[in-house]
């Protein structure tokens, strides 16, 4: 029997580089740089770990020593080299664990410190941000200097078109959880001021045995790019500096004939991991970066009190060389970026050497057909090369800038026509990324006129649709306000009767519903022969009655006697009749009118004539049979508008 | 004599079909009624426990007490095998929850559900209701019942974890009990 005390799950032993702030040192007195490596489950976190391990084996031709800090590490990373010589995999990982290392490479000693775990509680602890899972990860994570993220090829860039519903959502939030990490640490760190810069990101390609298309950086860029566009492009955004490699534990796999039919695989009997090498320049490469940053700034501080700007342009100098100097495997580009080279043989021989395979890659890359999104890069990558001074290139990569340029625009400009000819709805934004690009001359020029005429077009499209919305349907009247309301939204700015227009709509949605409504007559036709006489209104089985007082000569409709609350619906048909008294007459309804449709409500507004009734004529009247009315809270103009743009809507 | 007693179930594990998309650890089956902070606790035991060792052949099960979210908990963790993926020690793990306290109470009968013999032979079947049958009768382990009774504080029983210790590696359990050492 043992007693094992529990270890502290949260305890972090390790201290970051510079950037971290708040971490105290380690007791060795070294600073220990913190690795992450961002994974979901099966994504090969530990197969990374173990073919570290296989690289620092003594009888290796390799850059590398490995070694355990602790004993723990040690008989770990033990384990897995020996799962490995087995051809069996390492298990997957359930105990959460820190794994402490020296990495010796290249003259360069790193301690690592890296944490490996259950990817499935990663992807439901990042994925939901529930703090409560993997809280040795989460704690990991505001110190760390290198976030290493990893994906499997074929489990996370695989496009899972036939996927089932869960195996989907399962994809999704493998990267989604890799995205909220890298979040985390980028950002909510920054914002809560635990750190002065953002860690330096990469993305590790695992199982490259798997896909001998993977090779070196530019190729597993590509890869990444070509497989993942959505996802790099947000990559990017949050770490500019994106490494992007591939790596493989083994070097090389076989078929696994124990599992029929399984697809499984085994390492390979001569185990050879490749691509390490490539990570681990670009970690010394970025750690590099940061040190001489802040002693470049140090010293400049202090020598811009004597010689201010001569310092200046010295540290630039230096600065470059050193660049060039111990970054052999760093991206050509990014060691010439904006670099001024001291004209000295040696220096100048490797600026040319470096420039010109850069060069001769973007001549290809142009040469094969690129689509859009490459010419971009290859006109930046060119421009990055035409900023180049000294190098024998930089008038060649100037016109290779132009002709790029150039080529580009007219792919562009390909694409922004057969968008217009199309009517697509991408025209807009392409037409704008142009004008970004190429804002001048004629081609610009072409392109605005067709950024107006896609303009009319779509204002006519739309008045079409407002057009289109018929009383056949039901709500007409809200479903016409909610057309007018889009079209105004969009062309406010461009049509003179909007205010109309606005006021259509209110008035539309006013009368889109049941209502009662306060209706008072005003007056009416006087008949000939003065009688008594009435008006009856009709609405369904609803009937209002007035009878004049008098005769028709004295007859009195102010608002005492003639006023009535008057329910309403949209479409209700509306009879207004005016009545005859007197017994011995030929027809008691002497003349009326009939309103029906949407806006059958405008019968109560203003002055309307009405029609004969059988056996009468305008002998019979002494002022034309008409009626007038008001609505409370309506105008005559009110109906008009609503003429115009509702119902008919001839306006439209 | 304690006759074999139904103890409510959760299983944790992964499945070993065929699929395009590896398949997760998580829970497989808990018994209906579970709080869900129980299950949660029970999602973080593997954090602390893996299997170890370069061999592909299965281990022994091993057998562990633990308090969690207030309930004691035994449980049984199994290495099945090859995973869906071909990678050996695919963990599963069986927590069989103890209402009775009076099982927890007694070091007798503690010690007597750390043994294989408690247990079923086979790992138990994903059904619905998830439970299990466990006996604690037969002869414990006389050092571990001694153990338990010396680290038990205030009548609570310690963490404890019973197996090959060649076979694990464990941040999780206060106390690690390895039957075969204990009986050289």
């Amino acid at each position: 029997m043992s007693i094992h005390p529990p270890e502290n799950p949260g305890a972090i032993p390790v201290d970051d580089n510079a950037s971290c702030g708040g971490c105290a040192a380690q007791s060795s007195g070294k600073k220990t740089t913190r690795l992450c490596l961002l994974g979901a489950e099966s994504a090969g976190k530990t197969c990374f770990i173990a073919g570290l391990g296989i690289l620092g084996e003594p009888q290796r031709q390799s850059d590398f020593h490995v070694l355990g800090r602790n004993e723990d590490s040690q008989k770990y990373l033990n384990e897995l080299v020996n799962a490995l010589h087995a051809r069996i995999w390492p298990p997957g990982t359930t105990q959460t664990r820190f794994v402490e290392l020296d990495v010796r490479y290249k003259d360069s000693i790193l301690q690592l410190s890296l944490l490996d775990y259950r990817g499935e509680e990663f992807r439901r602890a990042f994925c939901d941000l529930d703090k409560s899972r993997l809280e040795q990860l989460w704690a990991h994570l505001e110190g760390v200097r290198f976030l290493l993220l990893v994906l499997d090829p074929d489990l996370d860039l695989q496009r899972g078109g036939d996927d089932s519903h869960q195996e989907d959502r399962r994809r999704r939030e493998r990267l989604n959880a890799l995205l909220q990490a890298l979040f985390q640490v980028c950002h909510a760190q920054i914002e809560a001021g635990k750190r002065t810069r953002p860690p330096e990101v990469a993305v590790l390609l695992c199982k490259r045995d798997r896909h001998p298309e993977l090779g070196g950086e530019i190729s597993a860029r590509t890869f990444l790019k070509t497989r993942a566009p959505q996802l790099y492009r947000r990559l990017l955004d949050w770490s500019p500096r994106l490494g992007v490699y591939s790596v493989s534990a083994v070097g090389a796999v076989a078929s696994d004939a124990r599992i029929p039919g399984g697809g499984n695989t085994l390492p390979a009997r001569e185990l050879c991991p490749t691509g390490y090498q490539e990570v681990f320049d670009w970690i010394l490469w970025r750690k590099g970066a940061g040190a001489r940053t802040l002693g470049y700034g140090l010293a400049g501080a202090a020598m811009a009190i004597m010689m201010l700007i001569a310092v200046a342009w010295w540290a630039q100098l230096a600065w470059n060389q050193s660049r060039l100097h111990d970054n052999a495997q760093a991206s050509a580009l990014a060691a010439v970026d904006g670099a001024v080279w001291l004209p000295t043989h040696g220096y100048k021989a490797r600026l040319d050497a470096l420039v010109g395979a850069e060069f001769h890659r973007l001549e290809q890359r142009l040469n094969g057909e690129p689509g859009l999104l490459e010419m971009k890069e290859i006109i930046a990558a060119a421009s990055c090369l035409s900023r180049c001074r000294n190098s024998q290139f930089q008038l060649q990569a100037t016109e290779f800038l132009r002709q790029a340029q150039q080529l580009r625009r007219g792919a562009l400009l390909i694409l922004v026509r057969s968008l217009y000819d199309q009517r697509n709805a991408g025209f807009p934004e392409a037409a704008s990324a142009f004008l970004v690009e190429f804002p001048q001359g004629q081609d610009a020029d072409g392109v605005r006129d067709m950024q107006k005429n896609r303009r009319v077009q779509e204002r006519q499209r739309q008045r079409a649709m407002v057009r289109a919305v018929r009383p056949e349907e039901l709500h007409f009247l809200a479903r016409k306000a909610d057309a007018i309301a889009v079209y105004v939204a969009e062309f406010a700015a461009e049509d003179p009767s909007v205010s109309e227009m606005r006021r259509a709509e209110k008035l539309a949605r006013r009368l889109a519903g049941t209502a009662t409504y306060m209706i008072r007559l005003r007056a009416c036709g006087i008949f000939a022969d003065p009688q008594r006489h009435g008006i009856r209104i009709l609405r369904k089985d609803n009937e209002v009655r007035f009878i004049s007082g008098g005769t028709s000569t004295s007859n009195n409709w102010g608002p005492e006697e003639a006023s009535f609350l008057f329910p309403w619906e949209p479409g209700d048909a509306i009879a207004v009749e005016l009545w005859n008294y007197r017994w011995y007459w030929k027809n008691q309804v002497a003349a009326y009118a009939f309103a029906e449709g949407p806006l059958s409500l405008g019968i109560f507004c203003g002055k309307h004539k009405l029609e004969y009734g059988d056996g009468w004529n305008s002998a019979d009247f002494s002022d034309g049979p008409y009626i007038k009315f008001e609505i409370e809270g309506l105008v005559e103009d009110d109906f008009r508008i609503l003429n115009n743009w509702v119902w008919p809507g001839d306006q439209w | 004599m304690v006759s074999p007693k139904v103890f409510p179930l959760i299983i944790y594990g992964k499945l070993v079909l065929p699929s395009r998309l590896p398949h997760e650890y998580r829970v497989l089956a808990s018994h209906p009624g579970t709080c869900a902070a129980l299950v949660r606790a029970i999602e973080e035991i593997p954090g602390g426990f893996g299997w170890s060792g370069a061999s592909a052949a299965p281990h022994s099960p091993c057998f562990a007490f633990i308090r969690r979210a207030g309930h004691d908990v035994v449980l049984r963790l199994l290495d099945v095998g090859q995973d869906d993926t071909g990678r050996p020690h695919c963990f599963r793990m069986e927590a069989a929850l103890v209402e009775d306290s009076a099982l927890t109470a007694d070091d007798h009968l503690l010690a007597g559900l750390l043994r294989p013999q408690a247990w079923p032979l086979q790992e138990v079947q994903i059904v619905n209701p998830a439970v299990v049958t466990l006996c604690a009768d037969g002869q414990p382990d006389a050092r571990l019942v001694k153990v338990i009774a010396a680290h038990r504080r205030g009548g609570v029983a310690p963490s404890i974890l019973v197996g090959d210790q060649r076979s694990f590696t464990n941040s999780l359990f206060a106390l690690v009990h390895d039957p075969l050492a204990s009986s050289v």
